[in-house]
């Protein structure tokens, strides 16, 4: 039961961050991991590593498929502007990047809710 | 308790730093980071811009033209605009431009009007202020000026803004190209100031070129005679532009054609030392700015077909400076090559003309040492009559720093640009630069070259292009050929007005007249069967008018050559010729120094090599190994001859001084191979030309050799080390190493990070209109597009495509790669 509401959780999060991306600014997805990571029941850290992965996931996985659509031709330019990163280099970057936001929000949902307790 | 209060108080500052972190952009002396959160994220950052390599479904738009617009991209992804009416077409020339090379048209306009400061900081506020000081901000101001008033323009001006900015307040973030989201600012508003920018832009890389400080500095240090021999303004063996006896005019002038130097050198010497180095000037566009045009009639070509050839040789930079494209309408046909945020297309065919363009290279800037009243610089004197200075502010944004307000004094002279500068060689000075105050109006030329059809048109219409000065060849499918050099080309006094520093302080120095549109020169149709024009001298002594200036020595006379010799001439011919390296200068030095070379002098390595170098055929293709040698031969023939010249001086401290070309330091050689000049200052013997051809010849075999050495297997496109640059100089987004064929002094001119810009070749035969292209870019301005660089393998091999002119869109949907259709609103 519990596995199956982190699948419902993190599809939530998933799907929530590429829909908000595509209406609102880049921290849209924060808005969203706040109140997800509040009702999670998950320990803060716990909640960290979900949102981190869910983040991590979303916008890796966004970004792997417009470098397919485009062939990679972007991302080898690039990734010598950011001095010789390849292109999956540059997707780990940018999963990181959201990830490390969607987790401190996950952890500061959870946190707040476990305040309240 | 506690630490459940502190857990989310911590969570939450890390949220803050986190927000704070990555929405700032970052920069440091070696770096500058966009805000790193927007940049990376795959909904709004630059993984946006990787355009799908698919090609996308038929896009249909609802906006607000007359009728319905048809867009095409063609296999080679040339867009081809099909509309009812020439509104709808300039409207969807404005939406492409815009939605293909929006940034190198807000980055061309600020670079022109010296607003780099405001994207880039406080770095560039020396550019900023060296552009306002030319008088860039004044220029556009007066070319924008004249369209307030002229309807014509007004209505050709008028849709493309709509459609330009249509597409720019359609972009949401996530659209902006990436040089936008790298350097972090907005797009703004097309506007009729940012078309004009671009004039000026143009203007200044075809025009801005002087040498008279330099030139008065050499004269004071060699002598007036010798200046005359060192610096003469015509070789008799460059055929000019428009040849004797090739005039469709008689001219009856008065201008007295034997006034000899000196008339209107009245202030002739810089007369008290002061210390110039070359920075102390302003920096000046590529001077190798030019091209080569020309065309045949039907007694030259095999089938009787008319061609029209060109290749604008100008700075190489990705995106390309020319937008390929084609515009239809029931009344029109226009196929050829736009500039980015220009309502036009310059050059190309129309169902009837095609028209070709090279720039004339007559001396467009003089500066005048102004005899002033006070130190404050407000009060000069001309003929003894008081004037004050009208002063300009300039305001110049710098990002993140407060605006900086700079003051130039205007004369009547023009703008005294170094006033502020105590320390400045040139306080005192003023420049004057024609393109600051047209006469004319670029834009109306471009806006009626659409209805153009014969070449008393084609005359009418060049009435209003005053800058910059062009040899504009003409080509129509009656099979009528002919040249006109338009501009506002200065009525210079004699041979040397203009050259030299001019006297301040009387109205008669005051440059103020251009040769009458009414002679300006022109030949139609003219016995040779061909027209061309490689930026060599107008005119020849036929001609009642002084050419003062900056002209081609080699390449002007190889392609008048070539096209006399040839008959029967097709495509491929044309083709060769635009891409043949065969250097001019190459075939006319080996000529004269290798027979001075004594074998006795040499050693066998240098014997063997002599040996080749008479075999070659002075063709710089790109894996030749005798360029390499022949390049470092000449650059050492050359330092060694004018050894005079290269050092500073102890009288007047000269840094800067010109240098004799390679066209009379032959003519030397050959006439007066005693000339105190071949003698190297730095030797007891003395030395005479034959000397120098040995020495140089020996210095430049070991250097050779030792390059060779050093660089296995590298060729001539090594040596030459060419490449195609970013517009801002972000070396992932360029072309590190440009290959192919070719030379500075060849037909297929490619310098460093300069070149033939685009190629084309137009031919009307009698059945049909063929054009063939090549490009050194694509289409699209956008790194993260396979339409980035799609065209230069092609052009790197010097292979064309064959691109369509017809008048139907028919033909072209079964291969389009994009299709816009535009529905009126």
């Amino acid at each position: 039961m519990r596995k199956i509401s982190i699948v419902i959780l993190s599809l939530v999060t998933i799907l929530g961050t590429l829909l908000l991306g595509q209406l609102f600014p880049w921290w849209s997805f924060l808005f969203l991991c706040l109140p997800l990571g509040y009702f999670s029941k998950l320990k803060p850290l716990n909640a960290f590593s979900v949102g981190f992965f869910c983040l991590f996931a979303a916008w890796f996985l966004h970004a792997y498929w417009l470098d397919d659509q485009n062939a990679g031709i972007l991302s080898a330019r690039m990734g010598q502007v950011m001095v010789g990163v390849n292109s999956f280099g540059l997707m780990v970057m940018t999963g990181a990047i959201g990830g490390i936001g969607a987790g401190i929000a996950f952890a500061l949902g959870s946190s707040i809710k476990k305040l309240k307790k | 308790m506690k630490k459940l209060f502190w857990e989310p108080l911590l969570w939450g500052m890390g949220l803050i730093v986190y927000l704070l972190f990555f929405s700032i952009a970052w920069s440091g002396t070696n770096y500058s980071l966009p805000p790193l959160g927007s940049f990376f994220s795959p909904s709004e950052g630059f993984w946006q811009n990787a355009d799908p390599v698919q090609s996308p479904s038929p896009k249909k738009l609802n906006l607000p033209v007359s009728e319905q617009v048809e867009i095409i991209y063609d296999q080679h992804a040339i867009p081809h605009i099909f509309a009812n009416n020439i509104s709808d077409a300039l409207y969807a020339l404005g939406y492409l431009h815009a939605s293909d090379r929006l940034f190198q048209m807000d980055f061309t306009a600020r670079a022109a009007s010296g607003q780099i400061a405001e994207i880039f900081g406080e770095q560039a506020l020396d550019y900023d202020l060296e552009m306002r000081r030319k008088g860039m901000s004044v220029m556009i101001e007066n070319i924008a000026s004249k369209w307030q008033v002229d309807a014509e323009v007004q209505n050709h001006l008028n849709p493309y803004l709509e459609g330009a900015n249509q597409y720019i307040h359609s972009m949401s973030k996530r659209n902006f190209p990436i040089e936008f989201k790298l350097i972090d600012y907005n797009p703004t508003p097309w506007t009729e100031e940012k078309i004009a920018s671009i004039i000026a832009y143009l203007n200044h890389e075809l025009t801005f070129r002087h040498e008279d400080i330099q030139a008065s500095l050499t004269r004071d240090k060699i002598g007036r005679n010798d200046f005359e021999i060192l610096f003469p303004q015509r070789h008799d063996d460059i055929p000019p532009v428009i040849p004797n006896g090739w005039f469709t005019e008689n001219f009856e002038t008065s201008t007295d054609r034997n006034q000899d130097i000196g008339k209107s050198d009245v202030f002739h010497s810089i007369q008290e030392p002061w210390s110039f180095s070359g920075e102390d000037l302003f920096s000046l566009p590529n001077l190798l700015n030019g091209s080569n045009n020309w065309a045949v009639g039907p007694g030259k070509t095999k089938d009787g077909s008319t061609i029209v050839s060109n290749d604008t040789h100008l700075p190489l930079t990705l995106p390309s400076i020319w937008y390929e494209c084609h515009i239809v309408t029931p009344d029109h046909n226009f196929y050829g090559y736009s500039i980015p945020g220009i309502p036009a297309i310059f050059i190309g065919m129309t169902e009837t003309i095609a028209l070709a363009t090279t720039n004339v290279g007559c001396d467009y800037v003089d500066w005048y040492r102004i005899q002033w009243a006070d130190r404050e610089y407000e009060i000069y004197t001309v003929d003894g009559e008081r004037k004050e200075v009208q002063w300009r502010v300039e305001d110049i944004y710098i990002r993140n720093k407060p605006t900086h307000s700079d003051s130039i004094p205007y004369t009547v002279f023009g703008p005294a640009p170094f006033t502020q500068n105590e320390e400045h060689p040139l306080r005192d000075f003023a420049m004057h630069w024609l393109a600051r105050e047209p006469k004319g109006d670029l834009m109306k030329s471009l806006t009626q070259i659409l209805e153009t059809r014969d070449f008393d048109q084609f005359v009418e219409i060049s009435k209003h292009l005053s800058d910059p000065p062009q040899n504009l060849v003409y080509g129509d499918r009656s099979g009528n050929i002919g040249l006109r050099i338009t501009g506002s080309l200065p009525m210079r006094k004699d041979k040397a007005d203009g050259k030299f520093l001019k006297d301040g302080s009387t109205y008669d120095s005051l440059f103020n007249q251009s040769i009458p549109f009414e002679e300006l020169p022109t030949t139609f149709n003219p016995g040779s069967g061909f027209v061309a024009s490689a930026n060599q001298i107008s005119t020849g002594s036929d001609y009642p008018y002084f050419n003062v200036g900056t002209y081609s020595l080699d390449r002007g006379a190889y392609l008048y050559n070539a096209l006399e010799k040839m008959d029967n001439m097709g495509i491929k011919e044309m083709k060769n010729l635009q891409t043949d390296p065969t250097s001019q200068k190459a075939i006319e030095m080996l000529e004269v120094m290798l027979p001075l070379l004594n074998t006795d002098q040499l050693s066998e390595g240098e014997k063997e090599l002599r040996i080749r170098l008479l075999e070659w055929d002075c063709r710089f293709t790109h894996n030749s190994m005798l360029s390499v040698l022949f390049k470092k031969w000449e650059k050492e023939f050359l330092t060694l001859t004018w050894d005079e010249f290269q050092n500073s001086d102890s009288t007047h401290r000269f840094k800067k001084l010109l240098k004799p070309n390679w066209k009379t330091t032959l003519h030397l050689t050959r006439s007066n191979p005693d000339n105190p000049y071949f003698n190297i200052v730095a030797t007891e013997q003395k030395e005479s030309a034959v000397d120098i051809v040995v020495l140089s010849y020996k210095n430049a075999v070991d250097s050779y050799l030792k390059w060779e050495e050093e660089h296995p297997d590298k060729k001539w496109v090594h040596y030459r080390n060419s490449s195609i640059p970013h517009l801002t100089r972000i070396d992932a987004f360029g072309l590190p190493l440009l290959e192919g064929d070719g030379t500075g002094s060849a037909l297929n001119s490619i310098k460093e990070t300069h070149g033939p810009s685009m190629r084309m070749i137009a031919q009307f035969t009698d059945e049909e209109r063929l054009f063939y292209s090549a490009l050194p870019g694509g289409t699209s301005g956008n790194p993260g597009s396979k339409y980035y660089d799609h065209r230069l393998d092609d052009y790197q091999k010097g292979r064309y495509l064959s691109t369509y002119v017809g008048n139907s869109p028919d033909p072209l949907y079964e291969k389009a790669v994009k299709t816009i259709t535009i529905n009126p609103k």
